[in-house]
């Protein structure tokens, strides 16, 4: 029942969108329909779904490149003070930089528009990764650690066996952050990157559709990339409950 | 000073970088397989030595010469919290030892000795307070270290189980005489189950009474209501207050 609800919201604000529409005769070139927008999607569903393919493709690849580097570096920095000292503020002007105004630069530098387009993806995406493992290394047991001492466990072993499984709440957290901030970088990168032609993503396809006033097929588009981005967050959610089932408290249990 | 005790403390002081003296300097020998007991009230200091023994932290000042080795064979750690590995099974959690010392031991044993032969494969969260304990008493022990150092490991329990884990550590001992250190604040803990209670006080922490306590074994729970108990407790808790006082 709870599950509906926002189901039947959703279909009652549709009804109503619909119902003005047609009411007040709006111009599909002003704002169209549901209807307009699911027919516009019905008749380029394979074009437009190819363009979210690539869209997937960056957006995938940018959060698993981010989920490695981010949990790295973050091992990295809490590793060391000096390290965490020296370098913890160049990740948050990383984060703080609106990532549109470095693509001009990373477009002159990089030739290749899927690589562009991942660095871009990448460091919307890296951030919250790197914070919430970082905090999660750092949250591991005292106790526990001074008994891993007692025994005698190497770097290591004290890695694997403490500090991983201390992180990974944290980092799970983090990487369902860092998600939606992947496809929200790519969007972003393709809007800026400029990209067209059969290879290009959903994003660029929106742009150009809405440049031709096609506002149907732009909000079909759209729709799909909030769908995505719901997905995607969802998946994450699963993984995180998967993973942390038997033992962590933010793990929903049956 | 004997020169085969277990551990042997010489003008041993620690002084935090706060200034706070938590230890002031304490000559202590431990001979091996003894079951000594520190008591004394909150800020005597008896963790800090209890940590010092261990090597958890270094002294001030005074030198500590062990007769064990490191690691799990050496030495065996009980902290006041359970301090289990949230993410790991109880058989995962005692055996954790043997696999970063590579030594060998018997989890199932261990398991079986504290009464949890049934719930190896259970994660921590779903054990009791005391349950817990019991596994952090099997990881403690499973690779038969030649000291176990326990850091009020029954305060947080209720009286029932804590009665019921204190025989069962009884019976432990007297099967294997480990050297045991164990800290508490309670005097009749100390006096139940140890053959030394060393008495501490507090600002600053030091030692102002040896007191040898000699009922034989094995104790049986009987022990707690003899008038040799009661009078031995009253010997414990009248350096205590002698120690406030001074």
């Amino acid at each position: 029942m709870k599950r509906l609800l926002p189901l039947a919201f959703g279909l009652i604000a549709l009804a109503a969108w619909e119902a003005a529409i047609r009411i007040y005769q709006v111009p599909e070139y002003i704002m169209p329909s549901p209807r307009a927008i699911a027919q516009a999607f019905g008749k380029d569903s394979g074009d437009l779904l190819a363009g979210l393919l690539v869209t997937l493709e960056v957006t995938v690849a940018a959060l698993v490149l981010a989920a490695f580097t981010g949990a790295g570096l973050a091992f990295l920095l809490s590793q060391s003070k000096l390290a965490e000292q020296t370098l913890f503020p160049y990740a948050i002007i990383l984060q703080v930089t609106p990532i549109v105004t470095i693509a001009p630069f990373i477009i002159i530098w990089v030739s290749n528009v899927f690589v562009v387009l991942l660095i871009l993806a990448w460091m919307a995406a890296i951030f919250p990764i790197i914070s919430n493992t970082l905090l999660g290394l750092k949250s591991a047991d005292p106790n526990l650690r001074d008994l891993f001492r007692l025994y005698g466990a190497s770097r290591w072993q004290t890695a694997t066996r403490l500090l991983a499984p201390s992180a990974l709440p944290y980092f799970l957290g983090g990487l369902r952050i860092s998600g939606g901030l992947a496809l929200i970088g790519t969007v972003v990168a393709e809007m800026v990157a400029g990209t067209s032609g059969a290879r290009s993503g959903l994003a660029s396809r929106l742009l150009e559709a809405s440049y031709r006033l096609e506002l149907a097929r732009a909000m079909a588009c759209f729709a799909l990339l909030s769908a995505t981005g719901l997905v995607l967050y969802l998946l994450l959610d699963a993984l995180s409950n998967r993973l942390l089932q038997h033992w962590h408290e933010s793990a929903r249990t049956e | 000073m004997s020169t085969d005790a277990a551990v042997t403390l010489s003008g041993v002081s620690k002084t935090f970088p706060s200034g706070t003296v938590a230890l002031a300097p304490v000559d202590l020998a431990i001979a091996p397989g003894r079951f000594v007991s520190l008591v004394g009230p909150s800020g005597c200091g008896k963790s800090t030595l209890l940590r010092l023994i261990a090597d958890l932290i270094v002294p001030s000042s005074g030198t500590i010469a062990r007769a064990w080795t490191s690691g799990p064979s050496g030495i065996g750690f009980v902290f006041q919290d359970p301090t289990l590995m949230p993410w790991a099974t109880v058989a995962d959690n005692v055996g954790l030892p043997l696999r970063i010392g590579g030594t060998t031991g018997d989890v199932n044993a261990a398991l079986a000795r504290m009464g949890l032969a049934d719930f190896a494969k259970a994660y921590p969260r779903e054990l009791s307070g005391g349950m817990r304990m019991r596994a952090s008493i099997a990881r403690a022990i499973v690779a038969a270290p030649a000291m176990l150092l326990m850091d009020e490991p029954f305060a947080a329990l209720d009286e029932f189980t804590r009665f019921g884990l204190n025989d069962d550590l009884l019976a432990l001992w007297n099967a294997h005489r480990w050297t045991v250190v164990f800290v508490t604040h309670s005097i009749r803990e100390a006096v139940f189950l140890s053959e030394r209670v060393i008495v501490m006080s507090p600002r600053p922490g030091r030692i102002v009474g040896d007191v040898a306590i000699q009922f034989d074994q094995p104790r049986t729970a009987a022990l707690r209501n003899s008038h040799a108990f009661v009078d031995a407790c009253a010997r414990v808790s009248g350096l205590l207050g002698e120690g406030l006082a001074a």
